[in-house]
């Protein structure tokens, strides 16, 4: 039999187990990453240190990752960035994973006019990709990183919105509460029992997915200059401020940072598959 | 038929609705102050005072926003405070430019996607497989304007194989006489294919990047629904008779998984066509409506930005509707089920 | 001379499972052979083993089979194609939902016709008959349909038709009626019957259903937990269970006479 008959038949022979240490990789990057974000700028500060050492020094053993046009240790300040954007990634997920559950929630629960409302305004959100719609609502209301996040956590609700929601109501229908209500349990306690851990699960997956791209987002958002404003360290702005640098060519005030969102949001994504194999 | 094409272009209605009154409310109600924007960071407050009775920005909101809804079907996007002339005609200035990009990345991206999709499929839970898997997780986690600027780094600056990205055209080209817009084909219509050739070159390397950036949920939904066919019962039929594997592999492998990939399609258009675009345009100096957000966004002119925003979103909704309809003629168990 | 032999088969899953252990059986040539046996008794798995169809994560760990003398398993591994082909359970799964009828018998007629080397004409003419010769009897209308166009019944017709027209000696039926009403199960059961006779093939009929396999086979295999537990007459095996299950089995099937 030839090979691809084998891989159309699906044969077990060359089958591997589904990759456990993509994920456990994964989690290690994340906790590294995390700990150098807490220790490194508590050690050395956050690179600030200006015009003390030459600017534009390519990496070495003293400056890992190169110094910047103004003589700033890119190490240090993609360090201390991190303090911005796994944070970030992490609070928007939380805040998109509550209160999209929440809003999903209600409206799976509170009949056919207010879910039919809520569904109308969500298609209309579904409308844009969640980075335009990041960018004008933090147009709109000014340039802060503050904004930037709460535009980033806005334009990521809606479909959280979706998915809990039609969980919600798949769970709602499900057989088991139907003979739970039989036996005779309490509706609260059905709830917590049963439909909340339930309709929970999914949107948990799609939250550390949501992390992902809430970083790439914020990164956007900072490299367009309406986030984090210079001169405070973080990976989208410390990108932009390289563009002039690499095209002249001198790559490492560009790439570290780049590398450090790729870093993070594979992290986040690989997680996010595992755990969606894991809790099925 | 008719009475759910009817359906549908209702739907369509609320939805183009729903955007106008949606981004009216973003950049009107939000605690921001568009006046305040426009003006700069060091404008007087009688500057900004003026900015504000020139747009009608001092009007009562339901006053405004009946102005903005008035002009809206008028297919009126306002005034851009940075160039002084009507956003609508700006954008559908630039619109050739991004379209055109738009469609080679897309097309890029839904090679890639399918055919990559299709092998991780094939050798599935395999080495390829996973070397696949890899990738779309590393395509769809760098920074597209990340790899953007890398890609120019090395392929400009240290190879040499692109040119440098200063627009559609390298210098030295005169743009082809405009009749679709396209360069490419504009060039090839005028007969002048040494232009052709210079600005297919040129539109290659952002499509490139575009496309590459968008493949990643292509392969992921191509994969799992190819797998799905080759796990079929009717797939199995296929081999029970001995097929080729060739013949299984298209028949019942492709023929079925494509389906799901023209509703997917939307999406990455969308994406393709706004998402990773702004910051594609103006890293490449392409001369579209992302490198005109971008600009509006840079000079604080809400209204252009606005109207950028407006377009990306009607466009998608629009282009939603198009693509269900192909849907329906491609699949013939969608088209049985309604088309009593 | 037998036609289908089958010794010594055992089927496993990749994590170590037996699905089923030790299996054994032949068909005669013109005779249809019941495999029966609860779901989850092994006895699909045994019938897909043969034209190596197994799923994923499935495989033979060892046995040897042989079709007309000929074998096409060996020690486990497929040595041939043997000269059989399948219908199964679900036939409008089992029929490619984007194909026409007339599609999918010209793409097998196609194929066929190149492995004996009959060339392409006559495909239309050749399908319309084939439909006919399963009772169908406006093949036309038919085979401008797509399977989810036609029922259940219509649908394993179809499946039978390409079943036929391969020529195969050996027919595996797997749970060909499960899922129809009883009329069209009476007309399929019919129609395999018909065609073993006509034709002079081979059956392996696979079911769930003591009344179908009654009415059906000469023969019967019974299986439980992957294991054949008896393989006789079926009036034997009716009146005479030597199996403490083979007797259980039996039970429950008269008190719900083929309900399904």
């Amino acid at each position: 039999m030839t090979p691809i008959d084998n891989a159309l038949r699906g044969n077990v022979a060359g089958r591997m187990r589904p990759g456990d240490s993509f994920a456990y990789a994964a989690f290690g990057v994340l906790a590294v990453l995390i700990a150098m974000g807490v220790v490194v700028p508590l050690l050395y500060g956050d690179g600030d240190v200006a015009m003390k050492t030459q600017g534009l020094l390519p990496p070495s053993w003293e400056h890992p990752f190169g110094t910047d046009r103004y003589g700033r240790d890119i190490f240090l300040r993609s360090m201390a960035a991190v303090r911005i954007d796994v944070t970030l990634g992490f609070a928007v997920a939380l805040s998109v994973l509550v209160f999209g559950s929440i809003v999903g929630a209600l409206s799976a629960t509170f009949g056919r006019t207010v879910d039919m409302v809520i569904m109308r305004i969500t298609d209309v959100f579904l409308a844009f990709p969640a980075v335009v719609l990041a960018l004008i609502i933090t147009a709109s209301l000014g340039k802060s990183a503050w904004f930037a996040a709460i535009a980033v956590a806005i334009a990521y609700t809606p479909p959280m919105v979706r998915l809990s929601r039609s969980k919600a109501l798949e769970i709602r229908s499900a057989d088991y509460v139907a003979a739970g209500r039989l036996s005779g349990a309490s509706t609260v306690g059905l709830a917590f029992r049963h439909v909340l851990p339930n309709a929970v699960k999914y949107p948990f997956v799609q939250s550390t997915l949501v992390a992902s791209w809430a970083i790439l987002d914020f990164a956007a958002l900072s490299f367009l200059g309406v986030g984090v404003q210079p001169p405070t360290p973080e990976w989208g702005s410390m990108i932009a401020e390289g563009v002039g640098d690499i095209l002249l060519g001198s790559w490492w005030p560009s790439f570290f940072p780049g590398s450090m969102i790729l870093l993070s949001a594979a992290s986040f994504q690989i997680i996010g598959d595992w755990l969606d194999r894991r809790l099925r | 038929m008719l009475r759910s094409g009817l359906a549908r272009s209702g739907i369509a209605v609320v939805g183009v609705v729903g955007v106008a009154v949606l981004i009216f409310f973003i950049t009107r109600l939000l605690p921001g102050d568009p006046a305040r924007v426009a003006a700069g960071q060091y404008a007087t407050d009688a500057q900004v005072e003026q900015l504000r009775r020139q747009y009608g920005l001092d009007q009562p909101v339901l006053v405004q926003f009946g102005r903005y809804m008035v002009d809206f079907f008028r297919l009126d996007l306002g005034t851009s405070i940075r160039t002084g002339q009507p956003v609508t005609d700006e954008l559908l200035t630039r619109l050739p430019a991004t379209v055109e990009l738009g469609l080679l990345a897309l097309l890029i991206a839904v090679v890639l996607g399918v055919g990559l999709g299709v092998l991780a499929a094939v050798h599935r839970h395999r080495v390829v497989d996973k070397i696949i898997q890899l990738l779309v997780v590393f395509a769809s986690a760098a920074a597209v304007f990340w790899i953007a600027l890398l890609a120019i780094y090395l392929f400009v600056n240290e190879w040499g194989v692109f040119t440098s990205p200063i627009g559609r055209l390298p210098r030295g080209y005169a743009p082809p006489d405009p009749v679709t817009g396209f360069y490419v084909v504009d060039a090839l219509l005028a007969g002048d294919l040494e232009t052709a050739g210079a600005a297919l070159r040129t539109l290659l390397f952002p499509a490139m990047l575009l496309g590459l950036h968008a493949s990643p949920s292509i392969v992921k939904i191509v994969r799992s629904s190819t797998i799905r066919a080759l796990e079929s019962d009717y797939a199995r039929t296929s081999r029970s008779f001995g097929y080729p594997p060739g013949s299984i592999l298209f028949h019942d492998g492709l023929r079925n998984a494509l389906l799901p990939v023209i509703t997917n399609i939307g999406l990455v258009a969308g994406f393709v066509l706004a998402g990773g675009n702004v910051l594609i345009e103006q890293l490449y100096a392409w001369p579209g409506i992302g490198q005109y957000a971008y600009d509006s966004l840079q000079e604080n002119d809400l209204f252009a930005l606005r109207g950028y925003v407006i377009l990306i979103g009607v466009t998608y909704i629009l282009l939603n509707i198009v693509l269900e309809l192909a849907y329906r003629r491609a699949d013939p168990r969608v088209a049985v089920a309604e088309g009593r | 001379m037998t036609l289908l032999s089958v010794e010594g088969l055992s089927i496993r899953t990749a994590d170590g499972h037996t699905l089923v252990r030790d299996f054994a059986l032949d068909v005669n040539p013109g005779e249809i052979v019941g495999i029966v046996g609860e779901s989850g008794s092994g006895k699909t798995m045994t019938a897909l083993s043969l034209l190596g169809l197994l799923p994923a994560g499935v495989s033979v760990a060892c046995g040897d089979a042989s079709l007309s003398g000929r074998p096409f398993l060996r020690d486990g591994r497929v040595c041939e194609r043997p000269n059989a082909t399948m219908i199964f359970q679900n036939p409008t799964a089992a029929l490619n939902p984007t194909m026409k009828i007339e599609a999918q018998l010209i793409r097998l007629l196609t194929f066929l016709g190149k492995r004996r080397g009959t060339g392409r004409r006559g495909r239309r003419a050749r399908a319309e008959a084939l439909l006919e010769s399963v009772g169908i009897h406006e093949p036309r209308a038919v085979l401008r349909r797509y399977p989810h166009q036609l029922s259940g019944g219509m649908n394993q017709r179809v499946m039978v038709a390409m079943a036929v027209a391969a020529e195969p000696s050996l027919l595996i039926a797997d749970e060909p009626t499960t899922g129809l009403d009883v009329t069209v199960q009476a007309q399929i059961l019919e129609l395999i019957r018909s065609t073993v006779a006509s034709r002079g093939i081979g059956v392996l009929f696979v079911s769930h259903d003591m009344g179908v396999i009654a009415q059906t086979c000469r023969r019967v295999a019974v299986m439980y937990h992957g294991e054949l537990r008896e393989f006789a007459d079926v009036d034997d095996v009716f009146h005479a269970p030597r199996d403490a299950y083979t007797e259980e089995l039996l039970a429950s099937t008269l008190e719900q006479p083929s309900e399904r």
